[in-house]
């Protein structure tokens, strides 16, 4: 059995702690990997660095942890790095920057059209399967975005990792300051300041599984359409964003054969939802040659184009970058752990972290409204559920809202399912505590406790609980909140994942 | 037809109402047959139709009110009549929530309901005038002047000779008329001589500022109508709608040389004007090329009559533009989207476009280009063209398709500059084969286009230029600026900043940080992201880190929107913003949303707590609102940060 982060199924080499240098000749890339709790510090000597699109600067210590990364340069550089072993290492001479650069460019001639013209700037989706490196190509896109001044909307789709927020989010975040190079994107607001690289402000939605084509992907959709509205707000008023155009990083599973039609059926809503009018496909021809049959020269949906500028969809495809290892579930595991620590207590050990101090809790539970997501969570009146896996991806026992406005409709004829709900019930009402619940993450969303499901559903989140103990028997609950004071009379939801982290308060 | 009951087939309708996702022609067709065939359900159908558009989220309203436009001009009575008692209601809650493009789509598709229904011998119009006028009313109410725009110009917004342009039916509406003419003397500009427009036009958006240093148009603030263009001729008033390809032969070189010229001469004044407008200069490096072209003397004949429908075109659509989507004067040959056009009443048969070519054929080519520079920032075009000439289940007709074909690269820098139509004009039965984004591949900005070649090679140049355009770098964060005396002053200001941030990291590390709550939609659609330099201040004068809300919202901080004009002008004296109109269907008005009025003078209501009240801050700020700040009872965000306080 593997113990998550400390990569000991990992039959890579391992270098010991001490300091080594580097010599990157011009055009290369040092790839690296640094696992859970392990730290190290990168200092660039001499030359030009970038990561991710994000420049370093000469002579600062950058630490990274929990990090599979790449140091590119344009010109060549020497950097020294110290401490703990790095999972992985290794010089390439072969990278795909030339082609990213030249897509910023060709985004680049389309953004100061939008100026021009006062339309909005290009729409990037970018799809391909796990690991074809879509997250770092958005992020060296929106790096030489902010390099010629401009502050695109990054939206991420990708629920199996959260950006600005933890996983199982969907954020969309405008990035008109820098990135910052060792939280990997940056860090969401806090009470105070945050060292050197300002704050960003993401708007975060919680969908609370890493599946999106579950229930043929009705969730997923009815919550893209809700941030498409989002955006489309916040375009409205943000000129510089909406010239500066949208990066929009996707979930692997789309485009995978196993999910099937969902998939395509998906990103099909996700280009008509954002008005896409550049597709970029990473990693694989089928992918690549199906999405031009689809999209390639289709007009875009967007509202903003003149009749003399019929905007259109691109589609093209990249190389992959070698760079892109399969992360592991276990790392991945351990990655999403260490992503949820560090939205309660922030990351010190960075040199921009900061220590944050989460309030521990104990409530009534009574005082709380909480729900569960019926088919992720264990069912409380079921003996046998606890400890079970809840992934039965068969199981039909609800039906997303909004096909149906009355609940009264037809019962589920799931067999698995002993009480039967109404076809439109997505959560149902947890009335005590139970075991099951024990280090689990509960989402405070900004709506009425008791709203309605599709509300609850849609709404946007205002953060996340951590559940560190319960007590069934005096119907208390232990939680671990970002924030002092109450808990927000807010829906709050708990959908079985990200899974449970255990010891997150014990650290 | 149907003998089912209204439910069912309202509960049917509803579900292909929410299909409608796009501004898709057949769908808008099929579901005006569907009322048609169905007209006995008139009451649940309209019903369903009024409350889907009133739901609708902003992107799908305007799909969804083309629905009731069809249904209204295919169908008419008794669905009119159903419609036209909530029209009001249903047309400002649409207004108010979609955007600036949108707002114009739907402020030409009242115009023509109050046109006689197309294709018909009868004047009534679409809607008994009963219906529309409130909302022309509340229109004109609520366009103010564009505060971006007066901030750079001289202050040409004078209550006083504004009324004399007031139709004087509108004298007894509550708020006075506007510097600019209310929709109803826009709409009688159609029939206006046009020896009466000035020599040149100047309507009052060319004086807006170049989009470069201008705030973004609040959307009330553009024109609710175009002002006419000078028409040379009043044919102009029906243009046809087959630009269509013309025969090759007969382009007036001489004329084209002469044309350029004189073209080119308003150009450098444009660009002398304004000298930070991109646009005028693309617009003159493009003449200029234009006429290296015709001097250069290898310009195809396809070339030369690309340009020339090209300018024809544009010259169309903007004749075309009051009465009806400029869109319908230009096919452009990229395939087309089949997109619901509202009919208008005034569309021409094909028959007339030979009539017409002649017309443009006699035009100044100075007078045409003239009038297209400087449009293109101040008003967005629609997106649908017309193939539509009953708007009702008429069959696309064929489009003419891009050709791959080389052309002339300094022609193609033109098209990528707007110039020219966006993809040549092929020869006839080429096939499909110029990728969508071709057009843009060699404007002058990049060379690099959208296909999987084109970004295959590499581009050295391009990239030692974007890595040394800022060459003065901070050394703590790596940010980059320029090397000129701008460059320098941000750059000083940028290191106060740092500077100040440790001080307050200190600080903030002595009581310890915590992770905030995240925003909600509404605080992140109205949050703005800033430089680190650039963002607000604190009470100290300490900048707010990073991305800071701008209009916090309480219910209550709303003032109706001033009637004097040169209030409603100007911007919030503390961060010189300017106040959003928004229609407000409780207050029946139009309202300004946090705003308040202390001594006269309009304020955010946030920028004023911030000033008044910003002392009693404890020095810990979060960048979202601040612990403390906007603290009221009723405000969500304030409760939790009430909280907070008492409890931490
Ligand atoms: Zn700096
Ligand atoms: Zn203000």
């Amino acid at each position: 059995m593997s113990l998550p982060g400390l990569g000991l199924d990992e039959p890579e080499e391992v270098h010991t702690a001490e300091t080594s240098q580097h010599d990157l000749a011009k055009d290369n890339e040092w790839r690296f990997e640094v696992a859970v709790g392990k730290y190290i510090q990168l200092k660039l000597l001499r030359g030009t660095a970038e990561l991710f699109g994000t420049e370093l600067v000469i002579g600062n210590t950058y630490t990274f942890t929990a990090t599979k990364a790449a140091i590119y340069t344009w010109h060549g550089c020497s950097f020294e790095v110290r401490g703990d072993a790095l999972q992985s290492e290794y010089i390439a001479e072969e990278t795909p920057m030339s082609e990213y650069i030249n897509v910023h460019f060709a985004l680049e001639t389309l953004r100061d059209q939008a100026k021009a013209h006062g339309r909005q700037g290009p729409r990037v989706l970018i799809l391909g399967p796990d690991n074809a490196g879509k997250s770092s190509l958005a992020k060296i896109l929106t790096g030489y975005s902010n390099r010629s001044s401009r502050s695109p909307l990054v939206l991420n789709l990708d629920v199996k990792e959260g950006v600005m927020s933890i996983p199982g989010t969907f954020t969309a975040t405008v990035f008109k300051t820098l990135m910052d190079i060792e939280e990997g994107w940056g860090t969401a607001p806090m009470s105070g300041p945050n060292g050197a690289i300002p704050v960003k402000l993401p708007l975060v939605y919680f969908y609370g599984s890493p599946r999106p084509e579950e229930k043929e992907g009705k969730v997923y959709k009815a919550q893209i359409r809700r941030l498409a509205l989002a955006i489309s707000g916040r375009l409205a008023n943000d000129a510089e964003t909406r010239e500066s155009g949208l990066i929009i990083d996707t979930p692997g599973s789309l485009t995978s054969s196993k999910t099937g039609q969902v998939g395509y059926d998906i990103i099909q809503d996700i280009v008509s939802e954002f008005a896409v009018s550049t597709i970029i496909c990473l990693g694989s021809e089928r992918l690549y040659s199906d999405m031009v049959k689809r999209f390639d020269r289709q007009p875009t949906v967007s509202r903003s184009t003149t009749a003399g500028h019929a905007e259109t969809i691109s589609v093209i495809k990249l190389t992959k970058s070698g760079g892109c290892v399969d992360r592991d579930e276990a790392y991945m595991q351990a990655f999403r752990a260490a992503q949820i620590k560090a939205y309660f207590y922030g990351n010190p050990r960075l040199s921009n972290g900061i220590s944050l101090q989460p309030r521990q809790q104990q409530v009534d539970f009574s005082t709380l409204t909480v729900w569960r997501r019926i088919s992720s969570t264990p069912d409380p009146s079921s003996s046998a559920s606890v400890g079970a896996s809840f992934d039965d991806e068969d199981e039909e026992t609800f039906l997303p809202g909004g096909m149906t406005d009355d609940a009264s409709g037809t019962y589920p004829g799931g067999s698995s399912s002993k009480v039967a709900l109404p076809a439109s019930q997505i959560y149902e009402r947890v009335s005590a505590p139970y075991a099951a619940m024990r280090n689990a993450i509960l989402a405070v969303m900004n709506c009425e406790a008791e709203a309605e499901q599709e509300t609850i559903r849609d709404s946007s989140v205002m953060g996340f609980l951590y559940v560190t103990d319960t007590d069934e028997a005096r119907g208390r609950i232990s939680l671990l909140s970002p924030v002092a004071g109450r808990v927000p009379a807010r829906a709050i939801v708990w959908a079985g994942w990200p899974e449970p982290v255990l010891g997150i308060d014990r650290s | 037809m149907s003998g089912l009951p209204s439910d069912e087939v309202a509960e049917d309708y509803k579900g292909s109402l929410e299909d409608l996702v796009t501004n898709d022609r057949y769908q808008i067709s099929n579901l005006t047959l569907i009322a048609k065939e169905n007209i006995e359900h008139a009451e649940a159908i309209s019903r369903v139709l009024q409350n889907h558009i009133n739901r609708a989220p902003p992107a799908r309203k305007l799909p969804a009110l083309y629905v009731l436009d069809s249904i209204a001009k295919n169908v008419g009575s008794p669905y009119t009549v159903y419609f036209g008692r909530n029209l009001h209601q249903i047309f400002m809650l649409a207004y108010s929530q979609v955007d600036a493009p949108v707002r114009r789509k739907l402020e030409e598709m009242l115009k023509t309901w109050r046109e006689p229904v197309p294709g018909s011998l009868s004047p009534t119009p679409v809607f008994p005038h009963a219906s529309t006028q409130s909302i022309v009313d509340s229109l004109n109410k609520f366009r103010s002047p564009m505060p971006a725009a007066t901030r750079y110009q001289s202050p040409h917004i004078q209550p006083t000779p504004a009324r004399a342009l007031v139709d004087p039916r509108y004298r007894h509406t509550p708020t006075p008329p506007q510097s600019f003419p209310p929709l109803a003397s826009g709409l009688a500009s159609n029939t206006r001589s046009p020896g009466l427009q000035p020599e040149i036009p100047q309507p009052p958006y060319t004086q807006t500022p170049p989009p470069s240093f201008s705030q973004p148009y609040p959307p009330q603030a553009t024109p609710l109508y175009q002002q006419q263009p000078p028409a040379p001729t009043t044919q102009y008033h029906t243009p046809t709608l087959q630009p269509g390809p013309i025969s090759s032969g007969g382009v007036d070189l001489q004329k084209l040389h002469l044309d350029i010229d004189d073209l080119t001469t308003d150009a450098k004044i444009e660009c002398a004007t304004h000298p930070m407008d991109a646009g005028a200069r693309r617009k003159l490096a493009s003449l200029q090329t234009l006429k290296e072209i015709l001097d250069s003397g290898n310009a195809s004949e396809r070339d030369l009559v690309d340009i020339r429908n090209t300018i024809m075109q544009k010259m169309a659509e903007k004749m075309a533009e009051p009465h009806q989507p400029p869109g319908q004067t230009a096919i452009p040959p990229i395939p087309t989207a089949n997109t619901y056009v509202p009919q208008t009443s005034i569309q021409q048969p094909a028959a007339t476009t030979s009539a017409a070519t002649s017309l443009f054929n006699s035009t100044n080519l100075a007078e045409l280009l003239r009038a297209t520079v400087g449009q293109q920032q101040a008003r967005q075009q629609p997106n649908y063209y017309a193939h539509a000439q009953s708007g009702v289940a008429t069959p696309i007709s064929a489009s003419t398709a891009p050709s791959a074909t080389s052309e002339n690269p300094l022609l193609a820098q033109l098209r990528a500059s707007g110039l020219l139509s966006a993809a040549p004009t092929p020869p006839q039965g080429v096939a499909h084969s110029m990728p969508g984004f071709a057009a843009f591949a060699t404007d002058p900005v990049g060379e690099v286009s959208l296909t999987s070649a084109s970004i295959r090679i590499p581009r050295p140049h391009l990239v030692a230029t974007l890595l040394s355009a800022w060459p003065n770098q901070c050394s703590t964060c790596g940010r980059r600026f320029t090397s000129d005396e701008g460059g320098k002053a941000k750059k000083a200001r940028h290191l106060d900043w740092h500077f100040k941030t440790k001080a307050r990291m200190l600080e903030a590390e002595k009581r310890g940080q915590n992770r905030s709550w995240y925003v909600d939609e509404r605080e992140w659609i109205a949050s703005k992201e800033f430089e680190d330099d650039a963002g607000p201040v604190d009470a100290t004068g300490v900048p707010i880190n990073g991305a800071t809300m701008v209009a916090k919202k309480k219910a209550q901080d709303f003032v109706r929107v001033p009637a004097d004009p040169v209030l409603r002008s100007l911007p919030c004296p503390i961060d010189q913003e300017p106040f959003k109109s928004e229609w407000s269907e409780d207050v029946q008005d139009f309202i300004w949303k946090d705003a308040v009025q202390v001594g006269g003078r309009y304020y955010h209501a946030s920028c004023y707590t911030e000033v008044t009240k910003g002392r009693e801050k404890d020095g810990v700020l979060t960048p979202v609102g601040g612990i403390g700040r906007m603290a009221t009872p009723d405000s969500v965000l304030g409760k939790r940060k009430a909280e907070v306080r008492l409890t931490a």
